[in-house]
């Protein structure tokens, strides 16, 4: 069995292609329920983000089937991608010059700070072909799911210093980033099950 | 009423802290720009909103740029 600062390497995670030492485990375990929410909302983003681009065409079929939306601008809204809290992403159509154009636009909290310097609505991305448009936005969107998970890893990694000063900080961060690869759900487990391939997104 | 008043001044003295800070985490930047923090993510993603790394690599925005993001059109 692989040894490593002197423990047996007998741990498998989720989604994590290494095994992990006791300390190891016992820091991994410690810090799950740490970033549980930032972890869940990721996986949350995810889906959504899976589900759009999986159902492209049907959004893109019954977005040409309706009538005139709400007005935002020069756009009309057809659909709404997600929602927060504090704003939203939603898919817009207008004319120019006889063809129609298609927008992503992300609409904040008009009262917020942003809103009050850049006005309530900016426009994400554009084109002529809605489902093109989609397709954009979903790579545009794991683009900035990839930056929420280098924070993830990061603020893992401070919080493994501060708990578990003789733990490897990296690689109990990448075993907890390759929980939001793989999208595994976040819960508290004994032990995991070997898993051989690694997912990369 | 009490508890809503001490919650109101806990908010407003975070926030009066933060004020004094040179940089900020995302999520401490969304609450001042008033977004989610995807937002700010994405703001950073498109080049509006210049992030720089710390030790471990975590984001932070620095004051001035948050500054600057808010005084520009």
């Amino acid at each position: 069995m692989l040894k490593r600062n002197g423990e047996n390497c007998e741990h498998s995670v989720p989604n994590y292609p290494g095994m992990l030492t006791n300390s190891e485990y016992a820091a991994y375990q410690a810090a799950i329920p740490l970033v549980a929410e930032e972890v869940r909302l990721h996986n949350e983003r995810m889906k959504l983000l899976t589900d759009i681009e999986n159902q492209s065409s049907q959004i893109v079929e019954k977005i040409k089937a309706q009538d005139n939306g709400v007005l935002i601008g020069a756009w009309q809204l057809r659909h709404t991608l997600f929602s927060s809290g504090r704003g939203e992403m939603v898919l817009c159509s207008r004319g120019v010059d006889g063809k129609e154009e298609f927008g992503v636009l992300e609409r904040f909290d008009p009262n917020s700070a942003y809103a009050r310097a850049h006005g309530d609505s900016e426009e994400i991305l554009r084109g002529n072909d809605a489902y093109l448009v989609l397709q954009n936005f979903v790579e545009n969107e794991r683009a900035v799911l990839r930056l929420y998970r280098k924070d993830i890893k990061a603020t893992v990694e401070e919080k493994m210093i501060e708990l578990f000063p003789k733990a490897d900080a990296n690689r109990v961060a990448k075993a907890i980033v390759a929980r939001c690869e793989g999208q595994v759900q976040v819960q508290v487990e004994r032990e995991a099950p070997a898993q051989t391939v690694k997912i990369r997104m | 009423m009490e508890v809503s008043e001490s919650n109101q001044t806990a908010k407003e003295s975070r926030k009066i802290e933060r004020e004094d800070r040179l940089a900020y985490s995302i999520p401490e930047a969304a609450d001042l720009l008033g977004l989610d923090y995807f937002s700010v993510y994405r703001l950073v993603q498109r080049g509006k909103l210049k992030a720089c790394r710390a030790l471990r690599g975590k984001f932070l925005i620095t004051r001035a740029e948050l500054n600057r993001l808010l005084n520009s059109e």
